[in-house]
């Protein structure tokens, strides 16, 4: 007591607040605590102390797992394989699993499904909005095609799905732009005499949009301006099938490839400059190149191969669209081979699926896998079914 | 709600039209809602069909004998098929045996009415929004009455052998036209079931949406085993992808698996041609036993039952072989089968019932016989009608009443 009466005003002051400064600092850390567990899982607080194979900050990303009758929509992290939360899960038609989209803001997933009781992919496919942060689905509108992803406008506000007439001779598709707010529907083409028309996204200033066309003749790419109904051809490629449609994160380029049976070499990675109209032929092999992708920040375009492929063999490689060198090889494995899917945002990490198998033709099974931009493998996602890789959050 | 119960005793006029206009707009709705269905589904050619719905070996006896052309009179036979390319010639031959039972697994699941009919029971037929009926899914021909003899159409809605039939038929048929597209693979031979890449690829929709580079799917793709969504897979991949992964039923694979090599997608390109084959290939004919008659039933009265027999001849899927083999009866004490064993095919047996002691009904039993090969055995469904005796009525009419009048 007698010390107590000694001490200075500054450390009774001190000292008389101790209690409450031990329960202020408690109560951030457990109000820190709760905050944390209801956002990102307990588990995501266990994960800032030990993950030593985490390339820095943890990225979060949404992906599916199929089974037969019901599929499920998780939200994962690169850096916890433990921490998955479970977004959706999706009764469909027996067989025929979703096909779903990460919005560009990172807070919806727009997803196609088949209802139990539908009948007919092509034509009775319902699309349905979920909120990542407050998982709640919503049913949009139905009557579209199921093979095809919806695809975001950049805002986030509207998607593009597919419609098609497979009963009428020949077949026919159509586009539709769907408010994601309001559900409200606008018919962008109708009646589209051709193979197939595949939605690929928007150009920089989000005016116009740009698809794909697959005709007897070749591969066609047009401009379509929703508010004027204004078409522009863009690109066409004669005799030549394209697929993986890929716009750069700035809307400028088009990365896509080219399978061209007419001609030597029959494969080829390309870049087309949607402002410019200059397209540029990026790599070429008799082998084929698989999903490239974009890099972000980096100008860089990562491709896999067929294990006969002349450039990568089998791997994954990178190369600059500029400079145009020889790609360099960013992972490889024996008796397996790769095909990318998305880089994450901060270009640490990418999603490829990896392939157990000879070649092309003869593939045992596949996985989806998490690469460091080193090219070591982070982690393998897995599931109790058959997993797809959805998108990165953001 | 507190209005509409406040009003109830008494409820002012205003309200009633209220009521009123809600339950005609929900009338409205209604009608609109039912008128809104696409107008294919009212155009079918087979309204309110049932089906018996097979176990999966019936269903798969069927499938042998279909994919041979043996399912006997009134049942679809399969025309000559091609061989060759581009000189060719008719040739009397099966098909494959395995792409017969995957098609019809991928179409319709091997269910001929629709999933909630428990096998061995008769209810609707299963029916897909564009007129597909039964196990094979038949849409050509029934969209519309007329489109085939109405007791071809009705067959196919509500027969399962006759819908399996019509099936291989239409295979068969869609081999045969495949060469005025220059669809063709390898050698053009029916025995290499590789060969049918293009027929079965046509069985579905020979159009770009069924093309193996179609970007709608992803490449590459592993091979499908059942376990990944259709939606990754042209038609003619699920059906590859099932002969070697047969779906199962208590465990036990429906078919043999067949490993069937996929032709090189990059030779087929955007219009399809002539390919090669691939390197490895297989041929499929079904190792299945069959008998000349699709059932044996007889009709006898309680009063005078006799002892009625039938012969039934057995034959093999490969012709004549000598494979040692058994038949017996299941399910009844009343019938009997002799010889009970056997070494080569064909072979006939006897089979003779004892209806002693069985009261008026219908008995029923089934035949089996196993080959000593494994080779998918018969079952012969035996049937004994018993008729009782007939009493006719005659009314009892007393005399007097007879008498008109009287006193």
């Amino acid at each position: 007591m007698a010390k107590q009466q000694q001490s200075t005003p500054a450390y009774k002051s001190v000292r008389n607040r101790l209690p409450f400064f031990l329960f202020l600092s408690a109560s951030i850390l457990v109000i820190a605590a709760v905050w944390g567990a209801l956002n990102q899982g307990a588990s995501s607080l266990l994960s800032l102390f030990h993950h030593p194979d985490a390339p820095g900050r943890s990225s979060q990303f949404a992906y599916s797992v199929f089974t037969p009758t019901q599929s499920t929509l998780w939200l994962g992290e690169t850096a916890n394989p433990a921490h998955k939360t479970p977004l959706a899960t999706i009764a469909h038609r027996d067989g025929y699993g979703p096909r779903a989209s990460l919005s560009p803001n990172g807070e919806s997933i727009a997803y196609l499904v088949l209802p139990p009781e539908g009948k007919d992919p092509a034509a009775e496919a319902e699309v349905w909005l979920i909120n990542v942060k407050n998982p709640k689905s919503r049913k949009l509108a139905a009557g579209f095609d199921l093979y095809s992803a919806p695809v975001w406008s950049q805002d986030s506000q509207s998607i593009t799905l597919r419609t098609a007439s497979l009963a009428s001779q020949p077949a026919s598709y159509g586009l539709a732009l769907l408010d994601t707010k309001t559900a409200e529907r606008h018919d962008l083409v109708q009646g589209l005499p051709v193979l197939g028309v595949y939605p690929i996204g928007w150009i920089a200033d989000d005016n116009a949009m740009v698809y794909a066309t697959i005709s007897a003749s070749g591969t066609e790419f047009h401009e379509l301006t929703p508010s004027t109904g204004a078409h522009r051809l863009l690109l066409s490629i004669s005799g030549g099938l394209a697929r993986d449609f890929r716009v750069n994160p700035q809307r400028q380029q088009l990365l896509f490839t080219v399978f061209d049976p007419q001609h030597d070499p029959h494969y080829r990675v390309e870049v087309f400059d949607m402002r410019e109209g200059v397209q540029t032929s990026i790599l070429q092999d008799p082998k084929a190149f698989l999903s490239p992708v974009w890099k972000p920040d980096s100008g860089l375009i990562t491709a896999g191969s067929d294990p006969e492929n002349g450039r990568l063999h089998g791997g994954i490689g990178s190369i600059s669209v500029g400079v145009q060198p020889e790609p360099s090889p960013l992972v490889s494995a024996p008796g397996a081979f790769f095909a990318p899917v998305a880089w994450a945002p901060s270009g640490g990490v990418l999603a490829a699926r990896r392939f157990f198998g000879n070649n092309l033709g003869h593939i045992v099974s596949d996985q989806v896998i998490l690469l460091t931009d080193a090219g070591n493998t982070l982690r393998t996602l897995d599931g109790q079914g058959y997993v797809e890789f959805v998108g990165w959050i953001p | 709600m507190k209005r509409r119960q406040a009003c109830l005793p008494a409820c002012p006029v205003g309200s009633f039209g209220r009521q009123a206009l809600l339950a005609a707009l929900g009338a409205v709705a209604l009608t609109t809602a039912l008128l809104w269905q696409p107008f294919y589904v009212f155009a079918c050619a087979v309204t309110g069909a049932q089906a018996f719905q097979a176990s999966s070996p019936e269903v798969a006896s069927a499938m042998e004998q279909a994919a041979v052309s043996r399912l006997g009179p009134g049942y679809p036979t399969l025309p000559l098929l091609e061989r060759g390319y581009p000189d060719q010639n008719l040739v009397p031959a099966p098909v494959p045996c395995v792409l017969v039972k995957s098609v019809g697994y991928v179409e319709g699941s091997w269910r001929q009415a629709a999933g909630s009919v428990p096998v061995g029971l008769v209810g609707p037929v299963k029916q897909s929004a564009s007129c597909g009926y039964g196990i094979m899914q038949i849409t050509s021909g029934m969209r519309n009455p007329g489109e085939l003899p109405p007791d071809t159409q009705q067959h196919i809605a509500d027969d399962y052998r006759y819908n399996i039939g019509w099936g291989a038929k239409v295979l068969a048929d869609k081999w045969n036209a495949a060469d005025f597209l220059n669809a063709v693979v390898g050698d053009r031979d029916p025995a290499i079931v590789e060969d049918w890449y293009y027929a079965v690829w046509a069985y579905n929709q020979f159009n770009f949406r069924n093309n193996p580079n179609n970007p709608d799917f992803p490449l590459p793709r592993p091979a499908y085993d059942g376990s990944q969504s259709k939606l990754n897979y042209p038609y003619q991949e699920l059906v590859w992808g099932l002969a070697a992964n047969p779906p199962k039923e208590r465990g036990v694979p429906l078919w043999e698996p067949v490993a069937l090599a996929l032709p090189d997608s990059a030779a087929i390109g955007q219009t399809p041609g002539p390919i090669p084959s691939p390197t490895l290939v297989h041929s499929s004919i079904c190792r299945s036993l069959f008998a000349d008659s699709n059932e044996v039933s007889w009709s006898v009265s309680e009063s005078a039952p006799g002892n009625p027999s039938a012969t039934v001849t057995l034959s093999h899927a490969l012709g004549a072989q000598n494979v040692g083999w058994t038949a017996t009866v299941s399910g009844a004490s009343w019938l009997a089968v002799s010889p009970g064993t056997g070494t080569a095919f064909p072979a006939a047996v006897t089979l003779r019932a004892n209806p002693a002691g069985l009261s008026s009904g219908t008995y029923q039993a089934t035949l089996v016989v196993k080959s000593q090969d494994g080779a998918t055995p018969i079952l012969l469904p035996v049937r004994l009608e018993i008729r009782g005796t007939t009493y006719r009525y005659i009314p009892f009419v007393p005399r007097r009443a007879l008498t008109i009048g009287g006193r």
